[in-house]
């Protein structure tokens, strides 16, 4: 029997991420990033069908997410880590670079997805910071 | 294991000479274990008919299994006679969920002003247990409860004994999460649980022509009923919690579209069938196949 599921809660937030025009990143209780949507796709340049799942050590560097001065951001200190570390909510502002080379300033907030068995993985939203592109 | 039927009708009971035949109380199903050990699964309506002692043995201890706390799958709580029994043990299972205990929950409906009955006046000895994350066991067969799409916490439940298997999800919507082909199985709501069982009952409420108008509400259409079965390869499947608008000759003729696209898919068309009331399944025959006993 097939065990590597995931759980509704997940496939649920998935679907409703489908539904948004808002970037959003999904991931499994291990960091793994199980999804991003077309909107997250047409920001970072890849859309998810392209890039597949990662763990965070991947994504957590590909997309080279860094602050105002041009700094790395290390893995444990973007908002999904952080969420998944102490199930409180996070949000800071940081930057991208795309898959194109072009870097995107956001605000991202992430925070638990918390159903009766627990936690089960996190979702972070992306808005587009205006003139930080 | 043997499964017997006490209700198929979806969302509200439709007595009337239109829904004789399919039978028209809500969710519940008995199934009798190989070592006899009696569970019900959900208490809608069709319970209140439901007897334990049909082959001259009454079981004092029975176990409810609830899928979720809709009132479809309650209602007949109240009218279940060995509730009012002081000899027996009654174990009531459930989703875990917010806003209380699961004996809270119910007490919601089994009290003022809903019921003239408080659930610690019950007289039978009963318990009340929130359905573990992990696989437990029951007599002789192994039980499994994984949420689902549906509206509320909602569990389907794979019931599984060394020569069969049943998995049980009277509501569902894998739909509402892409379209069921499409998704990778990881994504399909309910998947594992199905996964090559015996025997399937699963929520066809709506027709595909009516489904649009009903996205979103935690049913399923004929055709993702279908998809849903064919993507988990289950041996046999019940189509149930029939739409409380949906006549006999309605799902008769549901029955044939479903058969033809069953066999148009490569299925053989008689392992597709509607849920009736008071119809009997064998689960885990000599054949390892679910046979029909009536």
């Amino acid at each position: 029997m097939a065990t590597d599921q995931h759980p509704v809660e997940i496939i649920l937030a998935r679907g409703l991420m489908s539904n948004l025009v808002t970037p959003a990143f999904l991931v499994d209780l291990e960091g793994t990033l199980v999804f991003y949507n077309e909107a997250a796709g047409d920001l970072l340049g890849m859309r998810f069908e392209e890039a597949g799942p990662m763990p965070a050590t991947q994504w957590g560097t590909f997309f080279v997410p860094h602050d105002e001065s041009g700094a790395p951001i290390p893995v444990p200190e973007l908002p999904l880590s952080r969420v998944l570390a102490n199930g409180r909510p996070s949000h800071r502002q940081m930057w991208v670079r795309s898959t194109r080379g072009e870097d995107r300033g956001l605000e991202v907030s992430a925070f638990a997805i918390v159903g009766s068995a627990g936690m089960r993985g996190a979702m972070a939203i992306f808005w587009e910071a205006p003139g930080a592109a | 294991m043997r499964l017997k039927l006490w209700g198929v009708r979806g969302s509200v009971p439709t007595p009337g000479p239109e829904t004789l035949r399919y039978g028209g109380n809500t969710s519940c199903a008995q199934v009798t274990l190989s070592d006899g050990t009696q569970l019900v699964l959900d208490a809608g309506t069709g319970i209140r008919n439901l007897t334990l002692d049909e082959n001259g043995h009454e079981p004092r201890r029975i176990h409810i299994l609830l899928t979720h706390l809709h009132i479809d799958h309650i209602q007949g709580l109240l009218f279940f006679s060995p509730l009012f029994d002081s000899r027996m043990e009654v174990t009531i299972w459930g989703p875990a969920g917010p806003g209380g205990t699961l004996q809270d929950r119910i007490a919601r409906y089994l009290s003022a002003p809903l019921a003239p009955v408080e659930v610690r006046e019950l007289p039978c000895q009963l318990d009340f247990r929130d359905c573990p994350f992990t696989e437990w066991d029951i007599g002789t067969a192994r039980i499994r409860a994984e949420a689902v799409s549906h509206r509320g916490p909602t569990l389907g439940f794979r019931i599984s004994e060394p020569d069969g298997s049943l998995c049980y999800i009277p509501d569902h919507e894998p739909a509402f999460a892409g379209p069921i082909e499409q998704l990778p199985p990881a994504w399909v709501s309910g998947y594992s649980l199905a996964l090559d069982a015996d025997l399937l009952v699963h929520d066809c409420q709506y027709t595909d022509e009516e489904y649009p108008r009903h996205f979103g509400w935690g049913h399923s259409s004929l055709s993702d009923a279908l998809c849903f079965a064919r993507r988990t390869n289950v041996r046999r499947t019940l189509l149930s919690h029939h739409d409380p608008r949906h006549s006999d000759d309605e799902l008769d003729a549901l029955l044939a579209v479903a058969r033809a696209r069953w066999q148009a898919d490569g299925g053989a068309p008689r392992t597709i069938e509607m849920a009736t009331e008071l119809g009997e399944i064998e689960i885990g025959s000599s054949s390892n196949a679910a046979t029909a006993a009536t």
